[in-house]
C-alpha cells in the first residue's frame, strides 16, 4: 500500500493541491499581469498630461486607482457611439479568466480522481478558497506596479484620491482639495472582483465557461454604458465612485453586495455542483 | 476534398455550440432593434409634442437618416448605441464557440484517422474553410434579423448626407457612398464585409488551438483577451502619434466611429493579416507529429 492511499485526504490537504497546481497554471498570467498593470497606469498617469495634471501632483492610491479608471457614463446623442474603456475591460477579464479555467482542467482530470476519495463539498469549497487567493495575488501585483511607478515618478505614498485621478477619468468629479480616503473604494474594487469571480465559477458551471465569462463580459460593457448601481461593474470604476462623482455609487454599498453575493455563489454552486453528474456530462466547452 | 468539406460542415452545422452562438447573437439583434425602435418613437413623440415632427412631416429638422431603417441598423447604430457595442464586442468570443476547439478536440482521435486518407493540408484547409463559414454565420445572421426588425417597424427613407453627425457615417466611413446613394447595397456590402472579418478570425482562433493541449476555455478566451489588449494597446502605443483610424478587429466591425474612424485599408489588411497569420500557425502544426 502506498503513501498516498493510506494518507487521509482532507479539505486542506485539497486545497494544497489546489494552490500549487493552480498557481502553477497561472504563473504566465501573473508575468503578464504585472506587464498590462506597469504599461496601463503608467498610460494613464501619461495621459493626465493632457487634462494639464502635473505627475508630481499624484499620489500612489491614484496610481492604483487609475488601473481601475473606468469612463464617465454615456450620454445618449444621435451619431454618437459608445466605446467600453478597453483598458478597464481587459483589466478586469484577466482575474475572471485566469480563475475560470483551472477548475473545468481539474475537474476534467486529477479532480475525478480526488472526488473519489474527498467529498464534493469540500472540492468545491477548495477551488472557491483558490480563487478568492487567485484574486488576492492578481490585486497584490497590480499594487506592486503601481508602487514601482511611484517610485520611478518620485511621488508621495499617499493614501488619499486627489482630484488629478479623477479628472484623468472623468469630468464630472468634484474632490475637496485635502483629497478623499482611497481604502473604501480599493476594498469594495477587491471584494466585488472576487464575488464576480465566485460568481462566474458557479455560472460557469451552469451555462459552460466559455458562456459564463461571455456574461461577465457583458455585465462590464453594461456598467461602463451606465451609471447604476444594480450594474455591480460601477464599483470597480475610479469614474463612479460616489464620493466624488455626483451620482456615483458607493464603495460601502459594494462592499455588502459583494459580502451577499460572494456566499451566495459558493452555496449555490455547491448546492448545483453535488447534484450535477460529472461522469456522463461534457464540462469541458 | 470535397468528401472532408462536407464532413467537417456537417458537423459544424449540425453543433449545438452553433445555435447557443446563434441564439445570444439573435437576442442582442432583436434587443439593440427594439432599443432603437423605442427610441425613435421617443423622439417622434417628443418633437411632435413641440409641434416641430420629425421625419417627412418634419418643419425643419427632417432627420431622415436618424429615422430611418439604415441609421437604425446594427452596424450603422443612430439610435441604439448599448446593444449593439455588446454585440460587436461579443462578437469575437461568439465566433469562436461553435467550431473555434475543434481541432485540439480531434487531433488525437479523428483527425489522426483522417490522416492516414487525406493529406494535411486537405484536412486543416476543410477545418479551416468550416471555421470560416460559421464564424461569419455567427455574426451574418444577427445582422440581417436585426435589419428585417428594424424595417418591419421604420420607414427606408433615403439617409441623408447633411444629417451625418447624426449617424455618425462620413465620407470617409466604410462604403458610405452606398450608404447615401443605395443604402440597402450598402447593407449587404456590410453584411458581407462582417461575414469575411468574422470568419477569418475563426481561422485565426482555430489556427492558435493549435497552440494549447487540451484546454478549451484558453483556445475559446486567449485570442478574446488578446484582441481587447489590441484594442488597447495599439493606438495607445504602436499609433499614439498617428492620428485618423483605427485598425482593430471590433471597430473595423462597425460602420460608424466615435473619433477615429475605421480606415478601409485597416480592414483590408486584416482580412489578409488574420488568414496570413493563420495559415503561419498551420504552417508549424504541420511540421509537429500528429501521434
Amino acid at each position: 500500500m502506498n503513501r498516498h492511499t493510506t494518507t487521509k485526504w482532507t479539505a486542506w490537504r485539497t486545497l494544497l493541491i489546489d494552490l500549487r497546481l493552480g498557481f502553477s497554471a497561472s504563473a504566465r498570467w501573473y508575468v503578464l499581469t504585472a506587464l498590462f498593470a506597469l504599461c496601463s497606469i503608467e498610460l494613464a498617469v501619461a495621459g493626465s498630461d493632457f487634462f494639464g495634471i502635473e505627475k508630481a501632483s499624484l499620489t500612489w492610491a491614484d496610481h492604483l486607482a487609475l488601473f481601475v479608471g473606468g469612463c464617465e457614463p454615456y450620454v445618449f446623442r444621435q451619431g454618437l457611439i459608445f466605446v467600453p474603456p478597453a483598458g478597464w475591460l481587459l483589466g478586469l477579464l484577466l482575474p475572471a479568466y485566469m480563475t475560470l479555467g483551472y477548475p473545468y482542467r481539474d475537474l476534467m482530470g486529477f479532480g475525478q480522481h480526488a472526488l473519489i476519495r474527498t467529498s464534493r463539498a469540500s472540492w468545491w469549497l477548495s477551488k472557491c478558497a483558490w480563487i478568492v487567493l487567485t484574486v488576492i495575488a492578481f490585486w497584490a501585483i497590480v499594487v506592486a506596479a503601481a508602487t514601482v511607478i511611484t517610485v520611478l515618478d518620485g511621488v508621495p505614498f499617499s493614501l488619499r484620491l486627489t482630484q488629478g485621478a479623477f479628472a484623468t477619468v472623468s469630468g464630472l468629479a468634484n474632490v475637496p482639495p485635502g483629497g478623499i480616503g482611497s481604502l473604501p473604494f480599493f476594498a469594495g474594487v477587491l471584494g466585488m472582483s472576487v464575488a464576480l469571480c465566485l460568481a462566474q465559477m458557479t455560472l460557469a458551471f451552469i451555462v459552460r465557461p466559455s458562456v459564463a465569462f461571455g456574461c461577465m463580459a457583458a455585465l462590464l460593457v453594461v456598467s461602463a454604458h451606465t451609471m447604476h448601481p444594480a450594474l455591480l461593474g460601477n464599483y470597480l470604476m475610479l469614474a463612479r465612485l460616489g464620493d466624488a462623482v455626483p451620482g456615483g455609487v458607493s464603495p460601502l454599498v459594494g462592499l455588502g453586495v459583494a459580502a451577499v453575493l460572494a456566499p451566495a455563489s459558493v452555496v449555490g454552486g455547491l448546492f448545483f455542483f453535488r447534484r450535477t453528474d460529472l461522469v456522463a456530462k461534457e464540462l469541458f466547452a | 476534398m470535397n468528401g472532408i468539406l462536407a464532413h467537417e460542415l456537417t458537423k459544424t452545422f449540425r453543433n449545438r455550440w452553433l445555435s447557443v452562438a446563434l441564439a445570444i447573437g439573435c437576442i442582442l439583434a432583436i434587443v439593440a432593434a427594439a432599443e432603437a425602435i423605442t427610441t425613435v418613437d421617443a423622439l417622434y413623440r417628443s418633437m411632435s409634442a413641440d409641434g416641430e415632427h420629425y421625419g417627412l412631416d418634419a418643419t425643419t429638422f427632417l432627420g431622415l437618416s436618424t429615422a430611418s431603417s439604415y441609421g437604425n441598423w446594427m452596424a450603422v447604430n443612430a439610435n441604439a448605441p448599448l446593444s449593439s457595442t455588446v454585440f460587436f464586442y461579443l462578437a469575437p468570443l461568439l465566433t469562436a464557440i461553435p467550431f473555434s476547439w475543434s481541432y485540439q478536440q480531434e487531433r488525437d482521435s479523428y483527425l489522426a484517422h483522417v490522416l492516414l486518407r487525406r493529406t494535411r493540408t486537405q484536412a486543416y484547409g476543410a477545418k479551416a474553410a468550416a471555421s470560416f463559414l460559421v464564424g461569419g454565420t455567427v455574426v451574418a445572421l444577427p445582422l440581417v434579423l436585426n435589419f428585417i426588425i428594424v424595417s418591419c417597424f421604420l420607414p427606408a427613407y433615403m439617409p441623408q448626407y447633411n444629417e451625418c453627425n447624426y449617424t455618425g457615417m462620413f465620407y470617409d466611413s466604410y462604403f458610405s457612398w452606398f450608404f447615401y446613394n443605395a443604402p440597402l447595397m450598402f447593407v449587404a456590402l456590410f453584411t458581407l464585409l462582417d461575414f469575411c472579418l468574422a470568419g477569418c478570425w475563426a481561422v485565426l482562433c482555430l489556427a492558435i488551438s493549435t497552440l494549447f493541449r487540451n484546454n478549451r476555455v484558453a483556445t475559446l478566451i486567449v485570442p478574446y483577451l488578446g484582441l481587447l489588449a489590441w484594442v488597447y494597446l495599439v493606438p495607445n502605443i504602436v499609433f499614439a502619434n498617428v492620428q485618423g483610424f483605427s485598425t482593430d478587429l471590433i471597430h473595423c466591425m462597425m460602420a460608424t466611429h466615435f473619433s477615429d474612424p475605421p480606415e478601409p485599408l485597416a480592414a483590408a489588411a486584416l482580412l489578409v493579416a488574420l488568414p496570413a497569420a493563420s495559415f503561419v500557425l498551420f504552417l508549424c502544426e504541420r511540421r509537429r507529429d500528429v501521434l
